[in-house]
């Protein structure tokens, strides 16, 4: 097996090693996740990192997240929360709402929470799509308390979270977000997602499309090596 | 081909199906939410009194519900919150399932993915059931239960339909009250002189028999109750000043201390068994008598209007309330002298979690339903359905339609 053979399968092997790593992510949720990924979506389902208090926005979780039963036979419920940064998220209790800080509303202030679970699978479903921070201060939270860092801002877990028939966490994603005073918004504030990972995740439909034009790059690269190497020898004999 | 024009090929390959994986990965991603499921599945869910199930029926869009009887249906407005609150509607559970009896009302399913738990059928069961979904606690029937055990109800109860006021104190539920019904006594006059009136001193004295009958008018009357909980057989014992334990001991003698409330039929099907020449009384919702005679609610009296049962004329001491209704049969309405009547007279409620009526929870639609004078269920048209199913708009002096003044947790 000659060099660019080995190569050939090197390749193949780290784009199988890439796609098996893809699949294996958008698998079933663990037992119990606490601390999982939320993501502020818009409501179409694309992600968004800044907003104003009117942005409507939604909360993706990793595919087929699930809370650790259902409600139907296990009592479980999810909920939303959101707390000010710092807050030990397992430590809220939940009955219709949650024991400490507030909670995501929708466009009319309605807190979206105690809201049942898919079937058996404890699959969590109908997210609405028309959360937005604003309608907090309309439920009675006032501008000060969303700005707790001197007026000028505050950091917030935000996120969804499951509990038992007895209101204890099991389950739990999260996402940080920084309110930031601002006097052009209609409320006073504007939200951006909070401080980036070290190492943030890369969603697999941005990883694949980009694996592939590596992959199709490089092929090009070998082919235009190889014709070159070949084509240079005869051009010297000639000569 | 050479080694290196087939690694290349395998390459070009592999990014081919890469990309187009990620392309459909990113369509997928992208695409928007499916389409929204029917409007029943947010909407606010409402279980207790059997004295308004028809009504509220109306208010989810139909009454009497469709497939269940040959009785016309006739087809309402839903009730629903504002549009600045989107329009969230009402689902509402009966006490008494179509066919079945308050007695053993076997269980329902409120929510998508939600648990089995017994159907409440009362209003106290109905209070009860939402204070459980509030706290966290399992909520079983006290009697007829098909779970024959405590079942979680969190999140499953939005709202309860109450025939009467709180009994205890407590400040995790509100009461909101929106209308006014009538306490009823239906007779049956098995020969012998007609007790087709009757006075508040006659019946304390009745249901306060232990061995559940009296001589009245020179007839033999045994004194019957609805199911315990329910709030005809409340409200009775509230106007005439007997405990609940007097009145069961009396009913329990008589042979018939947990009729189904607000049946006619159930009540006839007891007293045309009785001896000749004895007599039979029980309470009834007035609204929940009429909107049956009229034929806007599901008929569970049509046996006993046959067999001449009717509501008493009643003299609460020197007053003469007369009969609850007006008019005849479909044409039944409210006697607003008697509905109006501090004791024969009482307010209707929506009960609904305090925490969803103020404070940082809060529930806009919710409020936008119920709470104040320009609420939904204050409305002309609302409470035009309302004196459709037998019951009066509330006046000054019986309470303020809206109001969240009144809270307690039973």
């Amino acid at each position: 097996m000659g060099p660019t053979r080995r190569r050939g399968l090197g390749v193949l092997g780290a784009a199988v090693a890439v796609l098996a790593a893809g699949v294996a992510g958008a698998g079933p949720a663990a037992a119990a996740t606490l601390d999982g990924t939320a993501t502020i979506t818009n409501p179409s389902a694309d992600p968004i990192t800044t907003g104003g208090s009117a942005t409507q926005f939604s909360i993706a979780l990793p595919a087929n997240a699930a809370c650790s039963g259902d409600t139907a036979t296990g009592g479980y419920h999810v909920y939303s929360y959101l707390v000010q940064a710092g807050t030990v998220v397992t430590g809220i209790t939940f009955t219709t709402h949650p024991s400490a800080g507030l909670g995501l509303v929708n466009n009319t202030g309605v807190y979206f929470g105690a809201v049942n679970t898919a079937i058996n699978t404890g699959q969590i479903i109908s997210i609405p799509t028309n959360l937005e921070f604003g309608p907090l201060l309309s439920d009675g939270a006032t501008l000060a308390s969303l700005l707790y860092s001197g007026g000028a801002s505050g950091v917030w877990e935000a996120g969804l979270a499951c509990a038992n028939s007895s209101g204890v966490l099991s389950d739990y994603w999260n996402t940080e977000v920084t309110f930031t005073s601002n006097t052009a918004d209609p409320d006073g504030f504007v939200w951006s997602v909070g401080p980036p990972a070290a190492t943030p995740e890369v969603p697999i439909a941005l990883l694949l499309p980009l694996t592939g034009v590596a992959v199709l790059g490089g092929g090009v690269w070998i082919t235009r090596r190889r014709t070159t190497r070949r084509v240079m020898p005869s051009a010297t004999a000639s000569s | 081909m050479s080694a290196g024009r087939r690694g290349a090929r395998v390459a070009a390959a592999l990014g081919l199906a890469s990309g187009t994986m990620g392309l459909a990965a990113l369509i997928v991603a992208s695409a928007a939410p499916a389409g929204a499921d029917p409007a029943s599945t947010t909407a606010f869910v409402g279980v207790g009194a059997d004295v308004t199930q028809d009504l509220w029926a109306a208010y989810t869009g139909a009454s009497p519900a469709p497939g269940y009887s040959s009785a016309t249906t006739t087809f309402y407005t839903p009730l629903h919150s504002s549009a600045a609150t989107d329009n969230y509607t009402v689902a509402s559970f009966d006490a008494q399932p179509f066919g079945g009896t308050t007695t053993s009302p076997g269980c329902i399913t409120t929510k998508t993915g939600g648990p089995s738990f017994d159907r409440p059928s009362s209003t106290t069961a109905g209070v009860a059931a939402l204070l459980d979904s509030v706290n966290n606690v399992g909520f079983e029937n006290t009697s007829g239960s098909c779970t024959n055990a405590t079942v979680s109800v969190t999140g499953q109860v939005d709202f309860a339909r109450a025939a009467r006021g709180p009994k205890g104190g407590g400040t995790t539920l509100t009461w909101i009250p929106y209308a006014r019904d009538g306490l009823g006594v239906l007779y049956y006059d098995h020969g012998g002189t007609t007790i087709s009136s009757l006075t508040t001193a006659q019946l304390a004295n009745l249901y306060s028999s232990s061995t559940g009958q009296a001589t009245i008018d020179g007839v033999t009357v045994d004194a019957c109750l609805p199911i315990a909980g329910s709030t005809p057989r409340s409200n009775l014992e509230s106007a005439i000043g007997v405990s609940d334990t007097t009145a069961q001991t009396a009913a329990s003698a008589a042979g018939c201390a947990a009729l189904t409330q607000n049946s006619g039929n159930s009540f006839y099907s007891f007293a045309s068994g009785l001896a000749a020449g004895t007599d039979a009384v029980v309470p009834i919702s007035s609204g929940s008598w009429e909107s049956q005679a009229n034929g806007v609610a599901v008929d569970r009296s049509n046996l006993a209007r046959g067999g001449g049962v009717n509501l008493a004329s009643i003299t609460d001491g020197s007053t003469v309330l007369g009969q609850p209704y007006t008019g005849t049969a479909p044409n039944e309405a409210p006697n607003t002298t008697y509905y109006q009547n501090s004791k024969y007279g009482y307010d209707l409620y929506t009960v609904v979690p305090t925490a969803d009526v103020s404070g940082f929870f809060a529930n806009a639609a919710i409020e936008s339903l119920f709470v104040g004078t320009s609420s939904a269920l204050c409305s002309s048209p609302a409470q035009t359905t309302a004196h459709t199913f037998g019951f009066d708009s509330l006046t000054g002096t019986e309470g303020t339609c809206g109001s969240t003044t009144t809270e307690g947790n039973s």
